[in-house]
């Protein structure tokens, strides 16, 4: 084992009345990965944050290097060697890739006063080619790329100073496949060269596969440090919940039949480069499962089956064969739709619980044209209680609830509005495994009641253990067909993903 | 962030703050400016005059709240008013009853913003910029028209600067506008834009044609301030109506209504806010301010309450 780098010793951090860590002392090693793990709320962010800056603990001591350690913001932690890449969206818009990578450290290639930027383009092209990236022009405008690669980028600058601590906090959760291998192979490297890597995710096989050592916290407390040899998937998520998670949170049944009656079909959709002749048929319900590399198509063609993106060519059309003209048109139908960029399409976070969730029943609830307090106050109980959503009042702003249960409220919202169609975009991504098993049951409660749901996932476990039909799609279009099966393997899907 | 899981007692003293500043404000600045002014505030007199000024400020933000609570930002209102009542002065000159005058006052200023709502929801120009283009397009209208001698109204038009009239059009104004903004999809569909486009749309609000609709209202409450203005002043010049566009966002800010939009805009800070502006300026020059220095004075007031709302909604620097 290497040496300690990072010694946090009985660090405690409060905001307001809410207790985030209540004294966590933890020794970080050189030579590791390092996970950190818990459930939404235990405090995982909070403590990476304190190590690199972002604010101080409100009580504790750090040793960093065998010296205090007290950064004054996350740049003044990054030039003493700790870097963090998050959760958010860390790239600034409207400016090139280069700037973006250098922010704040212009002066590196300044001469006289001028940035020189063909040496900066020439230094960024470097540093992305030194991760594997080899695709992305350092001068082009960061708006042209992908979330993905804007994640990269972000990446690229985190650890463009070399740093000695590498903090990725739920970095992984927006990238797809590749993305993912990159960052893991750049952990790896910095783990060989006897540095420390601190890993924060949500996905336990990954964060298993990935790290040699795990520190699980919960509610704030520090529960235990697990070694690479004591890894076990029910221990931990044992240890997580601080209770035991019963057998397996799919449904258990492979049971793939469902109603014979087409409730939504795309015939023939064209989009651009990003969907080709795409055809589908969804029953009454059925839980239709939608696979894929997150740049197959099968986001946009969420996008287009829910009326928010009209197709080039081909039609979307209900049971009866009228088209999905819009959003309105769909919702008033009796369609959702949970979008995958949840913070960003399906939530308005600076708004209450209650107008989150009203928003879409304002026909249902309007009487004579006007809505009442009275009617939209009920909706809103009702689906707090019937997902158990966890808040002070349903007046609290959606802003200050966890992933978990701004995912609910989401949920919530198209269930209040009686929805019969479910088009879901990545629906657990980023919510902590109660949440999860809590989903995955409303999903089989909802096919019982005879509703249907379209589910679009990046996560095979989850499209096995839940569809009764799956598509895998490739470039744009469908590759294959998988009926429901005890069977059925992760390679057999994968092989027609890549 | 995970971490504000349960932000507890704070968040609901910020919204209750939220929902009685505004109305402290206005009992603040009344004490103060009574206690300063050695009794020259509420005096039968001064108070009519208040109210007065009021009236028309009000019944334009009652509009004006739907457009900056979906985040739109509109500086017409003053030269669009004066167009209005330009417009209509010139009708009754003309020898039009009183139904048309009417008519024209909120023809004209509803034409203007349904140019400025085509432009900007449609043709997808920052509103900001079309409302400033119009305000000057309107403006440059009444430079030209009145250079040369000021339009008075047909003498009969001054029977209906009376109470009876500006206090059954203000509150059938507010009833209207109250119901439309807090009670129907329309005002729902304003904040929720205001609050997060995409997510709007992807529950179902048709974000333009929202949009739209708030500028036609807002041009409509436009056109009925613009009768009450014409029926109190009388005359028409150059510079009529000019600055009320400032009163109006001051009246919204004044009145707890972010200039970020969203749900926090609420349709009796429009009317508070009304009054606190027309309170604070009047208390002023009470106070022996020069009337030139107001202007300076509303600008700060109007800064300071902007910052201090951002910081609230958490979209300034502090979050």
């Amino acid at each position: 084992m290497g040496d300690v780098i990072l010694k946090a010793d009985r660090i405690v951090k409060h905001f307001g009345q809410t207790h985030a860590l209540n004294g966590i002392t933890v020794d970080i090693r050189r030579g590791e990965i390092i996970g950190l793990i818990g459930e939404n709320g235990s405090g995982k962010s909070t403590f990476s944050s304190i190590i690199s800056g972002v604010y101080p603990p409100t009580s504790g001591s750090m040793t960093y290097k065998g010296e205090t350690w007290k950064p004054t913001d996350t740049n003044n932690a990054q030039k003493h060697g700790i870097s963090m890449v998050t959760q958010e969206m860390g790239t600034l818009p409207g400016i090139r890739v280069a700037d973006n990578i250098f922010l704040g450290r212009e002066d590196l290639f300044t001469h006289h006063g001028l940035v020189n930027r063909k040496e900066m383009y020439a230094a960024a092209k470097e540093a992305m080619a030194r991760v594997g990236i080899e695709d992305i022009d350092p001068a082009a405008p960061i708006a042209k790329y992908s979330l993905e690669d804007r994640k990269l980028i972000e990446v690229v600058r985190a650890i463009y100073n070399n740093p000695d601590i590498f903090i990725v906090d739920e970095t992984t959760t927006a990238l797809s496949q590749k993305g993912r291998d990159i960052i893991y192979s750049l952990m790896r490297k910095f783990r060989d060269e006897n540095k420390a890597v601190i890993f924060i995710s949500h996905d336990l096989e990954e964060i298993m596969d990935v790290c040699s050592s795990l520190i699980v916290l919960r509610d704030g407390d520090f529960i235990q440090q697990l070694d690479k040899s004591e890894f076990e998937e029910n221990k931990i998520k044992m240890l997580m919940v601080g209770r035991e998670l019963s057998g397996s949170y799919y449904r258990d049944d492979y049971d793939g039949s469902h109603g014979s009656e087409v409730v939504l079909k795309a015939e023939k959709v064209y989009l651009s480069s990003t969907l080709t002749n795409i055809s589908l048929e969804l029953h009454k319900g059925e839980i239709l499962g939608i696979g894929g590399l997150t740049d197959c198509g099968m986001h946009e063609l969420g996008k287009v089956l829910f009326g928010i993106t009209k197709p080039m060519l081909g039609k979307v059309s209900f049971g009866d064969g009228k088209e999905v003209k819009s959003p309105k048109d769909a919702i008033r139908r009796k369609v959702g739709y949970v979008s995958k960029n949840r913070d960003q399409e399906a939530l308005i976070l600076s708004a209450s619980i209650m107008d989150n969730i009203v928003l879409p029943s304002m026909p249902l609830l309007a009487k004579g044209g006007l809505i009442f307090r009275g009617a939209e106050k009920k909706l809103t109980s009702g689906q707090v209680s019937n997902m158990s959503i966890k808040c002070r009042e349903i007046g609290q702003d959606v802003r200050d609830l966890s992933g978990g249960n701004k995912q609910k409220v989401v949920f919530g919202k198209w269930l209040g509005n009686n929805s019969e169609i479910f088009i879901l975009d990545c629906p657990t991504r980023g919510i902590d495994i109660g949440v999860k098993a809590f989903m995955y049951q409303l999903m089989y409660r909802l096919k019982q009641e005879g509703k249907s749901i379209i589910m679009i996932s990046e996560e095979l476990p989850e499209l096995i253990g839940m569809s009764d039909r799956i598509l895998i799609m490739k470039d744009g279009k469908i590759m294959k067909e998988f009926e429901r099966s005890e069977n059925l393997s992760e390679s057999s899907l994968i092989k027609e993903m890549v | 962030m995970e971490t504000k899981k349960n932000q507890g007692q704070t968040s609901t003293l910020s919204t209750v703050l939220n929902k009685i500043i505004p109305f402290l404000g206005l009992v603040v600045m009344i004490f103060v400016f009574q206690a300063f002014g050695h009794g020259k505030l509420l005096t039968q007199g001064n108070l009519k005059s208040i109210l007065n000024q009021s009236v028309y400020v009000a019944i334009m933000a009652f509009g004006a709240i739907f457009v900056y609570s979906h985040g739109g930002m509109d500086l017409s209102y003053g030269s669009v008013i004066g167009f209005s009542v330009l417009c209509a002065i010139l009708t009754g000159r003309a020898g039009a009853p009183l139904p048309v005058i009417i008519l024209v006052n909120i023809v004209s200023a509803l034409a203007w913003f349904v140019l400025n709502g085509l432009v900007s929801v449609y043709l997808k120009v920052s509103p900001f910029i079309v409302s400033l283009c119009i305000m000057y397009m309107c403006r440059g209208i009444l430079n030209t028209v009145c250079a040369k001698e000021k339009y008075s109204v047909p003498v009969y038009i001054y029977n209906y600067d009376n109470w009876t009239v500006k206090m059954v059009v203000l509150i059938v104004t507010f009833i209207v506008c109250y119901l439309l903004f807090e009670k129907t999809w329309i005002g729902k569909a304003n904040k929720a834009i205001g609050g997060n486009p995409l997510a709007a749309q992807q529950a179902g609000v048709n974000v333009e044609k929202t949009r739209m609709i708030a500028y036609i209202i807002s041009g409509i409450t436009v056109g009925i301030g613009g009768f009450i203005l014409m029926c109190r002043a009388g005359s028409v010049a150059t510079s009529t109506g000019q600055g009320l566009e400032m009163n109006v966002i001051t009246a919204l800010v004044l009145g707890g209504v972010p200039l970020s939009g969203g749900s926090r805009a609420k349709m009796i800070g429009a009317l508070v806010g009304s009054i606190s502006v027309i309170l604070l300026r009047n208390g002023l020059i009470i106070l022996g301010v020069n009337e030139r220095v107001i202007e300076g004075i509303q600008g700060i007031v109007l800064l300071v309450i902007v910052f201090l709302t951002y910081v609230k909604n958490k979209d300034g620097i502090w979050q």
